[in-house]
């Protein structure tokens, strides 16, 4: 069952897929590009660490948006031939809902590990191509496992909201919608007639909890530095 | 005879008509000329009367813009009258947060602040040396707002060091009370290519002060007092070759320094090189003083603010022990222990990060199996 799950979904999204590992592949390696020693300059990298790590930052945000849009992407195409075809074949199975949907779901994070394993090899041959100022260190298998398990999360959670139907899933993403835009402007509001609202912005601290730990997506808000001190 | 005669005259008429054709030409174009003056006059005075009736619009704007004045201890801050309360709500918990326990800042009574947030054309406030804080268009969280006040504040409360020409101001040379993060300020150090900064990672609180040049001789002008001795106790000799060898300085004698010290390999040559050049060599400059002064400020609690500025001819190092009430060695200790603190972990630990991402993931998961799509009854 997971291997006629894993070889539909591979059959799929296999295009897309191929093109998110080249992109999480040669990521690092853009990430890097320009932060060599000069020619003959090789002794005294030292004096460039500080730019290094500047250079780097550049790129950093990209890694999460990558995560983010390989997790949904994996997600969204799980579902996407149940939808289709109405659910009439998984329904025809002999097995309950929960453990078709979680064989589904562990067909789509192996294929997660294509482009993981992408950013690995990447990674590793960025830091392989420059040589690192004293005082720098290179972290490609924690960025490696970073980036896992913010596909992970990702897919997760867009996998659990796809989950159901088209409608449940636009209630609950119209839901999100409607309270980080309403929500701001209501606390705006309240905010002239009651003196807690002034001071505290609900919104603005639920967001702040989604993101920092210990909220879901904090892994996509920490250091995603391939190179550091 | 008759027929020359007539010819004659033709010509000489049509001279005549040509040389006053001439006459013409040059006269009108010296009439154009002389009208050029009175044209760029005439210019000169629509400007002028334009921006006359600009200024004016500007008068009137003002004097129908009815603002509120919030005073709290030294802070005077101009806003809309509409937004007093939450004006001064902001400045208070800033004010308080931040500022109130530092004691009095001579700078910031005399500065005046303005704030306002507005969806379309801001309201033309005047200010006084102080600078304005101005959200137009967009919800601002309220954290950003705080921390746009908080810089506000202390741009304006820096002046102090500024305005009294002190040795510490002059050392400094930035903003203390709006440092950089504990974090970036750990990798500017440990990205710091001379051994003293080593040293000051690894143990050595007092080589975190030569780093920053706090125990040599300071002067208003020409900064550190740098002689071969302390470049030797700042940078190794490949470091020292470095630093030459990465920036060049034209001249003959330096050219040849340079030669000396790079090609050949000639210590001496590259301190005489360093030194004739006049650039302040000092590992740890303006962004790493700061912290250094912040630590201070925090350490000193009350009146620490009050403490830095009032003795202008104290050395730095003096200063930042009078404003701390510390010894030099035990605020350099706190100050490194504190950076050591805040080392960015490049990747926290598998455990509490990515445990923590996983459990998320789990919980998602069992979410999806929730799911009342196949559910009949």
């Amino acid at each position: 069952m997971y291997q006629s799950l894993l070889f539909l979904h591979w059959k799929q999204i296999r295009h897309v897929l191929a093109a998110m590992t080249i992109g999480s592949f040669a990521l690092p390696l853009m990430a890097v590009q320009g932060l060599g020693s000069y020619p003959g300059m090789e002794a005294w990298s030292g004096l460039e660490a500080y730019r290094f790590i500047a250079g780097f930052q550049a790129w950093v945000i990209f890694f999460p948006l990558l995560a983010a849009g390989v997790g949904i992407t994996l997600a969204l195409s799980s579902w996407n031939w149940d939808h289709q075809l109405k659910h009439v074949y998984a329904l025809s199975l002999p097995i309950s809902r929960w453990e078709y949907t979680l064989q589904k779901m562990f067909a789509g994070a192996t294929l997660a590990l294509v482009p993981v394993v992408g950013m690995w090899i990447g990674s590793h041959v960025a830091v392989a191509s420059i040589n690192l100022p004293e005082g720098l260190n290179a972290y490609p298998n924690e960025l490696a496992i970073r980036f896992l398990f913010a596909i992970l999360l990702a897919y997760a959670a867009f996998f659990a909201a796809a989950a159901g139907t088209v409608k449940t899933t636009l209630y609950v993403v119209g839901t999100i919608f409607a309270f980080l835009l309403l929500g701001s402007i209501a606390n705006d509001v309240l905010g002239y007639y009651v003196a807690y609202f002034a001071r505290v912005h609900v919104v603005e601290n639920v967001v702040q909890w989604l993101a920092y730990a210990p909220g879901p997506f904090e892994v996509f808000t920490g250091s995603w530095s391939l190179i550091d001190v | 005879m008759r027929t020359t005669v007539l010819l004659c005259a033709l010509l000489a008429w049509g001279a005549t008509e040509q040389v006053e054709a001439q006459e013409t030409t040059e006269v009108l174009r010296a009439r154009l000329d002389s009208l050029s003056p009175l044209l760029e006059e005439a210019r000169h005075d629509l400007e002028t009367r334009t921006a006359q009736i600009e200024d004016a619009r500007r008068r009137a704007a003002a004097a129908a813009t009815r603002v509120d004045t919030v005073r709290i201890d030294d802070l005077t801050v101009l806003t809309p009258i509409d937004q007093g309360a939450d004006t001064r709500s902001l400045f208070t918990e800033v004010w308080e947060e931040s500022f109130a326990h530092l004691g009095h800042s001579p700078a910031l009574s005399r500065s005046v602040l303005s704030f306002q947030r507005v969806t379309d054309e801001p309201l033309p406030i005047h200010i006084v040396g102080g600078g304005h804080v101005l959200h137009r268009d967009a919800w601002v969280p309220r954290e950003r707002v705080k921390a746009d006040i908080r810089r506000l504040i202390a741009g304006a409360m820096s002046h102090d060091l500024r305005d009294n020409r002190s040795q510490v101001g002059a050392w400094l040379r930035g903003n203390a009370l709006d440092p950089m993060s504990w974090r970036e300020a750990y990798r500017q150090v440990a990205t710091t290519y001379a051994i003293v900064t080593r040293a000051c990672l690894a143990a050595d609180a007092s080589a975190c002060g030569s780093a920053m040049a706090l125990q040599t001789g300071f002067d208003r002008i020409d900064g550190p007092d740098v002689g071969a001795e302390i470049l030797r106790e700042w940078y190794t000799p490949q470091e020292r070759r470095a630093l030459v060898a990465q920036r060049g300085w034209f001249g003959r004698q330096a050219m040849d320094l340079r030669g000396r010290c790079v090609a050949q390999h000639e210590t001496e040559a590259c301190d005489e090189y360093l030194l004739t050049v006049g650039y302040d060599w000092t590992p740890l400059a303006t962004d790493i003083r700061e912290t250094v002064v912040a630590h201070a400020l925090d350490v000193g609690g009350e009146g620490a603010w009050g403490r830095l500025v009032e003795y202008p001819d104290m050395t730095p190092a003096e200063a930042l022990e009078y404003a701390s009430a510390q010894p030099l060695d035990v605020l350099l200790e706190g100050w490194r222990a504190e950076l050591l603190a805040h080392r960015p972990e490049a990747f926290e630990p598998l455990v509490p990060s990515s445990g923590r991402a996983f459990l998320w993931t789990l919980l998602f998961a069992a979410l999806a199996m929730r799911s009342t799509r196949w559910r009949l009854g």
